[in-house]
């Protein structure tokens, strides 16, 4: 414990002396003008690494079994280093909208690599904290699973309880109501934004049809609640799970547009701007 | 919280989210099978193992997880006897990304490659960072990017090479714009004083491509405080004190006394009438911007000064006291005839008296005592023309009657001979303009005569005249400011300060006294038109009202604060009180003794120093701006080349 906390101490620490130094060369960008230099290239450069450092990230990703520091690490400075960009990009442009066709693309490129970064971010500090208040840890892959093993018990209920009690009575209910559920998540959106939309609608389900069942019936619905409600919490991870994964689609493919755009920007400015 | 059982290795498949592929059953979230797809994303599932020959016996090889060996086991031919029908993968939201990203960094390479390759248009739009500034916008849409950055060939060498190429665009922007000075020097070099410093470039403070309006001469304060040493943050805050003459750096160029006209000549009770109502009854506010120029002599001091011109004659000859009579007195009367005095004289001689036709015999031999008409000394101007010192009749006498012999016989010639000999160029005919020779030779005969010369009238519309013992010049009384003839000598006067000649140097100090004197100079130029050192060791006659060159870098708009209102609620544009916000006359100044000599540096103006803390008054944090660029400039006279016009049609 003590070790992992000298790691965390240590990684911070040179990531600390990084943000400084950006912070510090942002500064001296700042007051290059005033002393008739122009930062547009010290800048540009500096961005240039930046970016690639950031991108870095990725292939770290990929790389797991290579000792380079720890992917929450890498992480972190994923999003500090990307934050600090943007302040850098304003430092290089001097504007916020920038003219020309291709500074427009390049800055709109940068605005949404950076928007759903953040936004990546913020999911990525949020989504955890409410999967583990779920009381439930499943792994995104195996949810297909979980739930067709789900959908087997619940069905494998209704039959025994069709079998014992004769009445076909749960069977409909679930043929007309229940199968909808549990044929795949739902919810989706409810559960994004934290709604108790699932369980009401199990409750809703399971006071519809109890009082039309017998005592023995009605113990295997209180078994059928368990595993909805039990789905529910699946669902719930698919949801915030999908998120934390879908924004991705978003963020990474933008970023590879905006590192085209980059290194077409370089040339540019280098064979117009020298 | 779910059954960690569930996970054991014999319980459930391992899953790799790093796969290309998922199971498609799954994907339609059916119970995917064990052994998922292939890597290539094939169906893996259609049986539930792949059985292994051990031996010579097939066994089954389904996983725990999924069930263990099955109970038909494997069939003879070592296929699984568990089938099912086929799924179709689906990718994997990791591969799914993957493509996204590799197709979005292909499809902008793609986009950039259609947009260079298209069109020349399209080319453009895909490199140039952004539209230019309106003026620029205009003349380069003819050529294009060229106009400014150095063509490269369009092929990919071009655009290398070019990328290690430094483009240095300040020589193109000079084709079109102008400065007073250099163009690469701290502010063009253009003061003495201003240092020399590094080699500047046009980019370094103007920037391009950021669109049609922008400003592209904005300079921050902070920029000016790079090269200077006195560093400002805001007029009020910190700027420097004016000058102890600010605005002024030099007298100015037309004399005019304001202390003593406002307190003493606009109150006489002669002119008291003629007195201008204000300010701006003598200083032109309509194109008033730094300088506000007086309206010309016509329209203001004519008033009073209107016979002053005319009033002031130049002395071209003026006949000197000689010690004797070297002239060959028969010579000059065959020449010229005889005078009254000869002419009686002779008429008495042939009346027969003996006496009467001795002493005309003496008087044409010039046997009888000599007694000079004249006890002047020789005028200023023919002292330097001859090269004779005008108070010497020891040596002046045997040249200027000499002189007079060749004023006899060819008129005005040799004085214009000489005068062309002293300017070192054909001036004459501008400065004896209206003089008639036989006005030269009539006056030289009676000279020549010993009798002063008797005009036929007064001089009464001016011109050249003689008058007893002298030739002069007197400037029409026609009204006429520009004299061309007085302006002309005050020319010559003034160019004589660069006589090379040591023996006429002293002379033509003497003349240019003369000429060129407060009091009595011709024409009176130089009692209103100072006379300054021209900086190249020449004197010159600042005949126009001279613009301030001082404080180039400076500017003020007289015409935009003249709308305002100043501190005390006075509006400026009131030339009875507006004015002396700014401008209040120093009464203690020697204003008028400043232009005793030619040093223009050397003066005190009529008007007290104006003080910083009268512009702060209004330029102040928090109200007026007060950047250094609202009253300073960086370039020295810039202008701009016609040519870029012409190149833009």
């Amino acid at each position: 414990m003590r070790a992992e906390h000298a790691i965390s101490i240590r990684y911070f620490t040179l990531l600390g002396i990084f943000v400084a130094a950006i912070i510090a060369f942002t500064l001296h960008a700042i007051e290059m003008p005033n002393h008739l230099q122009r930062p547009e290239f010290l800048t540009g450069y500096v961005m240039f690494g930046l970016m690639l450092l950031v991108a870095l990230l990725n292939v770290r990703k990929k790389l797991s079994m290579v000792p380079i520091g720890r992917a929450a690490y890498w992480l972190a400075g994923h999003a500090f280093f990307g934050v600090m960009l943007i302040g850098l990009y304003f430092v290089h442009t001097q504007t916020i909208w920038p003219e020309g066709g291709y500074e427009r693309a390049f800055a709109m490129m940068v605005y949404l690599v950076t928007a759903s970064g953040l936004a990546g971010y913020a999911l990525q500090r949020i989504s955890p904290r409410r999967l583990a208040a779920a009381d439930l840890e499943i792994i995104y892959e195996r949810i297909p699973a979980e739930l067709a093993e789900v959908r087997r018990k619940v069905q494998a209920i209704v039959l025994e309880s069709t079998k014992e009690s004769g009445a076909d009575t749960l069977g409909r209910h679930y043929l007309e109501s229940l199968s909808w559920y549990f044929r795949r998540p739902r919810f989706f959106v409810p559960h994004l934004f934290g709604l108790q939309a699932g369980q009401h609608w199990i409750r809703f389900q399971v006071q519809t049809i109890e009082r039309y069942l017998s005592a023995a019936e009605r113990a295997q619905l209180t078994k059928i609640e368990g595993l909805a409600l039990y789905k529910d919490k699946i669902d719930l991870h698919y949801a915030l799970q999908s998120v934390m994964k879908y924004w991705l689609l978003i963020h990474v493919p933008l970023a590879a547009a905006l590192l085209a755009l980059m290194f077409w920007h370089i040339i540019a400015v280098n064979v117009y701007a020298r | 919280m779910m059954d960690p059982e569930k996970f054991r290795h014999d319980s459930s498949r391992y899953e790799r989210p790093n796969l290309r592929y998922r199971c498609g059953r799954g994907a339609k979230w059916g119970d995917p099978c064990p052994l998922g797809p292939t890597t290539k994303g094939q169906c893996g599932g259609t049986s539930e193992c792949h059985p292994a020959k051990v031996g010579d016996r097939f066994e089954c090889r389904r996983p725990a997880y999924a069930g263990g060996p099955c109970s038909d086991g494997p069939k003879s031919d070592g296929a699984c006897s568990q089938h099912r029908p086929p799924c179709r993968p689906r990718r994997t939201i990791r591969s799914v990304r993957g493509i996204l990203a590799v197709g979005a960094f292909a499809l902008v390479v793609a986009i950039i490659a259609v947009f260079l390759t298209v069109s020349p248009s399209s080319s453009r739009a895909i490199t140039s960072a952004g539209p230019l500034t309106g003026g620029h916008a205009n003349f380069t849409a003819k050529s294009g990017c060229v106009s400014c950055h150095t063509p490269h060939n369009g092929d990919v060498g071009g655009w290398v090479l070019a990328a290690f190429r430094e483009d240095d665009l300040t020589p193109n922007c000079l084709t079109c714009h102008t400065f007073g000075g250099d163009p690469r020097l701290g502010h063009n070099a253009a003061a003495e004083t201003t240092p020399r410093g590094r080699e500047t470039s046009c980019t370094e403070c103007h920037t391009e491509h950021k669109g049609e309006s922008f400003d592209i001469v904005m300079m921050p304060d902070e920029a000016c405080n790079a090269c200077h040493k006195t560093r400002v943050d805001g007029f009020s805050v910190n700027h420097p004190q004016f000058g102890e003459t600010f605005p002024h750096a030099q007298r100015t160029s037309i004399v005019f006394d304001h202390t003593s006209h406002f307190a003493k000549h606009f109150l006489n009770e002669r002119v008291k009438d003629s007195a201008p109502e204000n300010c701006t009854t003598c200083h032109e506010m309509a194109d008033a911007v730094k300088s506000v120029k007086p309206r010309n002599f016509n329209e203001t001091c004519v008033t009073c000064h209107g016979d002053a011109i005319s009033s002031r004659d130049l002395v071209l000859l003026r006949l000197p006291e000689f010690s004797e009579n070297l002239l060959d007195k028969q010579k000059v009367m065959g020449t010229c005839g005889p005078t009254l005095d000869q002419w009686n004289m002779m008429m008495e001689a042939m009346s027969g008296e003996e006496g009467d036709m001795e002493e005309m015999k003496s008087m044409m031999t010039g046997e009888e005592e000599f007694e000079p008409v004249s006890t002047e000394e020789a005028s200023a101007v023919s002292a330097y023309l001859l090269g004779m010192a005008p108070d010497d009749p020891e040596t002046y006498t045997k040249p200027m009657q000499e002189f007079l012999n060749r004023l006899i016989e060819e008129g005005s010639a040799p004085i214009a001979e000489l005068i062309d000999q002293r300017a070192g160029k054909k001036v004459s005919n501008r400065l004896l303009a209206g003089l008639n020779p036989e006005l030269v030779r009539r006056v030289a005969c009676a000279w020549a005569s010993n009798v002063e010369y008797s005009p036929p009238n007064d001089p009464e519309f001016g011109g050249w005249y003689g008058d007893g013992l002298e030739l002069k010049y007197r400037p029409p009384s026609s009204g006429n400011h520009s004299d061309p003839v007085a302006y002309e000598w005050a020319l010559f006067a003034a160019a004589s300060q660069g006589e090379k000649d040591e023996v006429l140097v002293d002379f033509a100090e003497v003349m240019r006294k003369v000429v060129l004197s407060r009091t009595e100079g011709v024409g009176a130029c130089t009692k209103c038109h100072a006379v300054s050192d021209d900086g190249k060791g020449g004197l010159e006659i600042e005949w126009r009202y001279r613009e301030t060159k001082a404080n180039p870098f400076t500017r003020f708009d007289h015409q935009l604060h003249l709308t305002l209102v100043n501190p005390e609620g006075v509006n400026l544009v009131d030339p009875s009180a507006g004015c002396r916000t700014c401008h209040t006359v120093n009464d203690q100044a020697q204003y008028q003794a400043s232009f005793d000599g030619s040093d223009p540096h050397d003066f005190q103006s009529n008007f007290a120093a104006i003080k910083k803390e009268t512009c702060a008054q209004c330029h102040n944090r928090g109200q007026v701006r007060q950047d250094c660029k609202t009253c300073h400039s960086y370039h020295f006279k810039p202008g701009f080349d016609l040519r870029m016009a012409k190149d833009a049609k």
